[in-house]
């Protein structure tokens, strides 16, 4: 791609900052996403921030923080259904016999001082995956670093690894059920619990000043800034806002890395997402009907909802575009998800495509690429091109206190001194604000303290083009 | 055309191709050892993720035993894809893997749309699972496309643009690094165990460890203090080794003892280093104020030709 400036009014460098101020004044409307009010934000904003479509789904959350450290929680329940892998080759030569099988840690137990966090239990009915031969568990050895048991099987037939030869081999996989075979006047079993997990994350302060001079606010200028409004604090009212927008929006998405700071930063969702998420890859310009079926069943085998929002950059959205809606037609699509009917979900900038039991939802996603945002093409590289994000949609209980919450919310944490539900709060002082000072000008401030909570990573899901 | 050329270009370095399952490839060349290269049938071959997943700092917390879930190095899943391009004989081709199809080379597959069709279809997926994808020996087209593919960081048919996807596992190579890693642990703590007395203290003073106990303010023994000096030899063997015949480090060793038990001292003149028993002078210090400025100077000026008179006088009171 040869290297370009994109030119005019919206290219490079973009805003200019006014280290000692300037010109605005500003009001926060961003707080104001109410239903009366969304069609003239959108008209205002556009259709390209997903902080804004996810503050009109409602995706956002205003909390109080218990802790000193801006943490705020959730927590996950583990599988319900517990399996293990054999660590080593075991030698099954006899028919019915017993044989020994050490366990492979970590997928099968915890290898802690005693080995005892395991979804193994005496009289468990056990599967072998490569043949579906069923053995009980006869007895169990705890040791550190070996987890042994005892499997005999409930037929006349060796415990092996596919159905023939006479080895059991490392990295079959092996799948508990209960006491299927409990027998007459059977006593009780063991007990099965699923594991509890907690996810932290913190909030990161997100801040922006402006100051406005006496002239500058009087000053008319040639341009209409909107509503008939031509003086230059309505231009810097806007530019702040998009900037908030942006800010918010990077932090929540991409994360604010702190420990080389003193300060508290966030994880974003897209690291949360690339380190427990799955990632599919295709090659650029060439998306194939397959590449969307690997999608697809990654989705599946993590049990993803019905419906997902998919966050693309330009370049995915026209491989995407090339093939897809070339082939298929948009079927019987809810859109649950993106407002309820196709009309706004347009209108938000969603475009929707069935395939495999789910419904995806494209949404441009214009934080990905710098042409969009910033106005120039990269020529050292690009970590966001070709890059898409699938969202799951739905609600997930929490494993704690049964909280619904969306699977992607933006976690805004309430100061106890700004009024209830404000997600960005904006205060003002100045020679014409409530406010005085001496000096002729007015300074704006806003500040928002957010941060990004994922639930069930697993079900979320990247697709990147890769270069060849 | 004026500048066009009086005749054609000569071809230059012609070269024999031999060919190989229908490839052309230099003789000996790397294309021609990856072509030929074998794979051990009942063997298993090994690759991972490049990309390492990131600390996230905060960790996931098990609620069961309170404590922290540990870090996880790979993401969970990741495909392979199974069409790359490659600089093959200094030109750019294009290879794919199929299952049961006998080349990787696109130039020397089926070309028939329906064959194709087919080839997709009975192709398993491959995944990068926890960062590992661990594929059978006797796969050799499977083999030799993760051998040669861009996607492979260790490839050396690799395009520039490609993206680094994974690395093979090479079981060879990680014994080979292994064991260099213990050679120099060996090799650092022999060097420890032999140096001098004289020696050992200052290499010990470069490499920062006490020489006195911290709370009783004691100093240690030669033999506490050769316990330590080993340790470190192997914690950190690869500085141990490199620093310790180090020359430099024994004179600003001297030098730095010479000034704080104030053998050189700028006791008659602020702005000249003298000796102090003598008084006569060894060199120009002015300007200096920080003891680690005047040890500075003091170096520099032992290490050209007027210094080698005062190299030689201070080695005689130290290096006995």
């Amino acid at each position: 791609m040869p290297s370009s400036i994109v030119r005019g009014a919206s290219g490079q460098p973009g805003p200019i900052a006014y280290p000692t101020g300037i010109d605005t004044g500003i009001f926060n409307e961003l707080n104001f996403v109410i239903p009366d009010y969304i069609p003239g934000i959108i008209a205002k904003y556009g259709n390209s921030s997903y902080m804004l479509a996810m503050e009109i789904l409602g995706r956002t959350t205003v909390e109080t923080v218990n802790t000193t450290t801006n943490t705020f929680s959730h927590f996950e329940k583990g599988r319900p259904f517990g399996s293990g892998l054999v660590a080593a080759d075991v030698t099954s030569s006899v028919a019915g016999a017993a044989i020994n099988i050490t366990l492979k840690s970590p997928q099968s137990y915890n290898n802690g001082a005693t080995g005892t966090q395991s979804p193994f239990l005496l009289k468990q009915i056990v599967k072998i995956r490569s043949n579906g031969r069923k053995f009980r568990v006869t007895a169990i050895t705890r040791t550190a670093g070996a987890f042994v048991i005892e499997a005999t099987p409930l037929g006349a037939y060796t415990l092996i690894t596919g159905t023939t030869g006479t080895t059991l081999k490392a990295g079959d996989g092996l799948e508990t059920y209960g006491n299927q075979l409990a027998g007459e006047a059977s006593d009780t079993n063991g007990t099965m619990q699923q594991h509890m997990y907690r996810y932290d994350n913190t909030a990161t302060v997100i801040r922006a000043d402006t100051k406005s001079s006496d002239l500058a606010g009087m000053n008319k200028t040639q341009i209409d800034f909107g509503g008939g409004q031509f003086y230059e604090p309505t231009l810097a009212i806007q530019t702040m806002n998009l900037n908030m927008m942006m800010d918010i929006e990077d932090a929540v998405m991409e994360g604010v890395p702190s420990s080389n700071t003193t300060d508290t930063g966030t994880t974003g969702v897209i690291p949360v997402i690339e380190a427990r998420g799955s990632e599919v890859d295709y090659i650029q310009y060439s998306f194939a009907i397959g590449d969307f079926q690997n999608l697809t069943n990654v989705i599946d085998s993590n049990g993803g909802p019905r419906e997902y929002h998919f966050l693309q950059d330009l370049y995915q959205r026209q491989d995407i575009n090339n093939l897809l809606f070339g082939i298929y037609k948009n079927g019987a699509i809810s859109y649950a998800s993106v407002g309820m009917s196709q009309e706004a979900a347009v209108s938000y900038g969603f475009q929707g495509f069935s395939t495999d039991a789910y419904d995806f939802h494209f949404h441009r996603y214009k934080g990905f690429g710098a042409q969009a945002s910033f106005g120039y093409t990269p020529t050292q590289g690009d970590y966001r091109q070709f890059f898409g994000l699938a969202v799951p949609q739905g609600m997930v209980a929490d494993a704690k206190d049964n909280t619904s919450r969306p699977m992607m919310q933006w976690v805004y944490q309430q100061n106890p001194d700004i009024p209830q539900g404000q997600r960005i709060y904006s205060w003002s002082l100045g020679y014409t604000q409530p406010t005085k000072t001496t000096k002729a000008e007015n300074q704006y401030s806003q500040i928002a303290y957010v941060g990004s909570r994922v639930l069930a990573a697993e079900q979320f899901a990247i697709l990147r083009g890769i270069s060849s | 055309m004026a500048n066009a050329l009086a005749k054609a270009p000569s071809i230059k370095n012609v070269k024999e191709f031999i060919e190989v399952d229908g490839i052309k490839v230099i003789e000996g060349s790397t294309e021609h050892s990856y072509l030929i290269q074998e794979y051990d049938p009942k063997k298993r071959y090994v690759f991972e993720l490049a990309a390492k997943n990131l600390d996230l700092g905060l960790p996931v917390i098990n609620m069961r035993t309170n404590r922290a879930e540990p870090h996880k190095e790979y993401k969970p899943f990741q495909n392979l894809v199974f069409t790359s391009q490659i600089v093959w004989n200094n030109g750019r081709v294009g290879i794919r893997y199929y299952d049961g199809c006998e080349s990787i080379f696109i130039s020397q597959q089926p070309k028939e749309k329906d064959v194709i069709d087919q080839l997709i279809k009975q192709t398993r997926r491959r995944n990068f699972i926890d960062g590992k994808l661990v594929v059978d020996g006797y796969e050799r087209m499977l083999l030799m496309y993760l051998n040669l593919c861009s996607w492979n960081a260790d490839s050396p048919f690799r395009t520039q643009t490609a993206n680094e996807i994974f690395i093979p596992k090479n079981a060879d190579k990680i014994a080979t690094e292994e064991t260099k890693r213990m050679d120099t642990i060996e090799e650092a703590l022999q060097l420890a165990k032999d140096a001098t007395d004289t020696k050992m203290y200052i290499h010990a003073d470069y490499l920062g460890i006490p020489l006195k106990d911290y709370d009783s303010q004691n100093d240690l023994s030669t033999k506490e203090v050769r316990a330590l000096y080993r340790k470190r030899a192997l914690q950190d063997a690869d500085n141990f080794i490199e620093s310790y015949g180090n020359k430099s480090l024994e004179i600003k060793y001297y030098i730095n003892k010479a000034l704080m038990e104030k053998v050189i001292s700028n006791r008659l003149n602020p702005n000249k280093a003298i000796w102090d028993k003598s008084g006569n002078e060894i060199c120009d210090i002015s300007g200096l104020k920080s003891n680690e400025a005047i040890s500075e100077r003091l170096f520099e000026y032992s290490q050209v030709e007027e210094g080698e008179e005062f190299l030689v006088q201070l080695k005689a009171i130290y290096n006995k």
